[in-house]
C-alpha cells in the first residue's frame, strides 16, 4: 500500500514565524547588531533553498519572489504543500532546536532571502536579551496555540 | 545536603553535579547566583501533583531529578500524555510567559526534586538576562518542536499501529543509538503507553502481540528490543485503520 503523507498535515496547523513579529520596531542598537549579521541572497527559479534531512546553517527570510514548501514522499515523489509567505521565517525552531528540516523549500519564481546564519543568530540571541525575550514570548505562545491544537485534534 | 529516601536533595546550584550542559540552570557563575536567590527548593513523592490542567501558572518548576508526566484530559475522561519530562526541563514555561492556565497536568512518576522560581520574579530574570533567556527558549523550541510532531503523528496519522511504532521510534530516536536493532527497558504499563499514542490498554497489548507476530519487536517483561528500526518505520501506513 502507498504511503500517506497525512502526517505532514501538520504543518498547516502551525502557524509560521513572520520577521515583522520578531524583528519590528527594535530599539536602535539592537536593530544595528541584526542588520550587520544579515545578508541578501538571490535564487533562481527552481533553485533549492533547503532540503529536508539538513540541518540548517542559516535561518531564512522571503523578501520576494515565490518560493514553496514539499515534502520528498518515497523515491520520485514529491508532494507541494503550500507557497511561503512574504516576510516568513524559515528554519527558525530547527536552528534553535538544531534539529534537521522537515520539509524542501524551493523557489518557484527569482526569489530574494534575508539570511542569518545559524552562529551569528545565537550569538544575537545570547548578546541581546530585548530579541530573545521577544522570541521568547513569541514561542511561548505558539507552544500554548499548538498544544491547544493538539487538544482539539486528538480527542 | 539532606536525602528523602533515595533521593538526595542538592539545595546548593553550585554544588551540583547532577547538571548537565544541556540544563536550564546550566549557567555562568554569575547568573546562577542570580537563579539560586529566586528558587525554592522542593521534593515530592511519587504521585503528587505539580499543577493540574486549566490552573493559573504562578511559576515555573524546573525539574532537578526524577521524572514527571505531563498529560492533558477531555471532559469525557479521555487522559493523553504528552510528554514525560526528564532531568534539566522546565515544566510550566509556556504558560508562566503568556501568563495564562496550565496546558497540562504535571504528575511526579518517581521522587523528584524540583526548583519553584514565581512567575513574576522568572520572567525578570529572564528578561535581564540574555543566557538564561536563550536557555529558556531552547528548551521552548523543542516543545514546540515535540508539540509539531505529536500533531504529525498521533493526531494525524492514519492508524493505532502507526502511532505506536512512531513512538518505539522516537525513542529510538531519543537513545541516539546508531544500530539498526534497539534495546528499550519500558517503564511504562500497557495503559500509559495507550494514553501516549491515544488508545486503550487492549489495543496496546493487541498491536504489541501483532508486533511481535510479524517479527518487528520482541518483548520479555519490560525489555523491548526493535529488531530493525528500517522495516519498523516501513511498516508504517502500510496497514489500515484501527482504533
Amino acid at each position: 500500500m502507498k504511503k500517506r503523507v497525512r502526517k505532514f498535515e501538520g504543518h498547516f496547523i502551525c502557524r509560521p514565524f513572520f520577521s515583522d513579529e520578531l524583528f519590528a520596531d527594535l530599539e536602535e542598537n539592537t536593530s544595528k547588531s541584526l542588520a550587520r549579521i544579515r545578508t541578501k541572497r538571490r535564487y533562481q527559479k527552481n533553485d533549492t533553498v533547503v532540503s529536508a534531512g539538513d540541518v540548517p546553517d542559516f535561518i531564512f527570510i522571503l523578501n520576494s519572489g515565490q518560493a514553496r514548501l514539499s515534502v520528498t514522499n518515497g523515491i520520485n515523489s514529491v508532494t507541494n504543500l503550500r507557497l511561503v509567505k512574504k516576510d516568513e521565517i524559515l528554519g527558525l525552531n530547527e536552528v534553535l532546536a538544531n534539529s534537521f528540516c522537515e520539509m524542501n523549500v524551493e523557489t518557484v519564481t527569482i526569489c530574494e532571502f534575508d539570511c542569518v546564519r545559524r552562529r551569528d543568530f545565537l550569538d544575537l540571541l545570547s548578546r541581546e536579551p530585548e530579541i530573545c525575550y521577544r522570541l521568547l514570548n513569541l514561542l511561548g505562545l505558539r507552544t500554548q496555540q499548538i498544544y491547544e491544537t493538539f487538544s482539539s485534534v486528538s480527542f | 545536603m539532606k536525602v528523602l529516601n533515595s533521593l538526595k536533595i542538592e539545595h546548593k546550584c553550585e554544588d551540583c553535579d547532577i547538571r548537565e550542559s544541556n540544563f536550564f540552570c546550566d549557567l555562568r557563575d554569575s547568573n546562577l547566583k542570580i537563579f539560586e536567590s529566586l528558587k525554592i527548593t522542593n521534593a515530592y513523592p511519587k504521585g503528587s501533583t505539580l499543577f493540574m490542567q486549566g490552573q493559573q501558572s504562578n511559576g515555573v518548576y524546573i525539574l532537578c531529578q526524577g521524572r514527571v508526566k505531563l498529560s492533558t484530559g477531555s471532559k469525557d475522561g479521555k487522559v493523553i500524555i504528552l510528554h514525560i519530562a526528564e532531568p534539566g526541563e522546565i515544566l510550566g514555561l509556556s504558560s508562566t510567559i503568556t501568563q495564562s492556565t496550565h496546558i497540562a497536568t504535571a504528575e511526579v512518576l518517581e521522587p523528584c526534586q524540583v526548583n519553584f522560581v514565581k512567575a513574576a520574579e522568572f520572567l525578570f530574570f529572564l528578561q535581564s538576562n540574555a543566557e538564561a533567556c536563550l536557555s529558556a527558549v531552547r528548551q521552548l523550541s523543542q516543545n514546540y518542536q515535540t508539540a509539531y510532531l505529536q500533531i504529525c503523528s498521533l493526531g494525524l496519522s492514519s492508524s493505532v499501529a502507526d502511532k505506536l511504532a512512531m513512538l518505539f521510534l522516537g525513542w529510538c530516536k531519543a537513545s541516539g543509538n546508531p544500530h539498526d536493532s534497539e534495546h528499550i527497558k519500558i517503564s511504562y504499563t500497557h495503559e500509559e503507553i495507550g494514553q501516549m499514542i491515544g488508545t486503550s490498554r487492549e489495543t496496546v497489548t493487541r498491536l504489541l502481540k501483532e508486533f511481535k507476530e510479524r517479527h518487528l519487536i520482541s518483548l520479555k517483561g519490560s525489555d523491548l528490543l526493535i529488531h530493525d528500526k528500517k522495516a519498523l518505520e516501513d511498516s508504517i501506513g502500510t496497514r489500515t485503520k484501527s482504533r
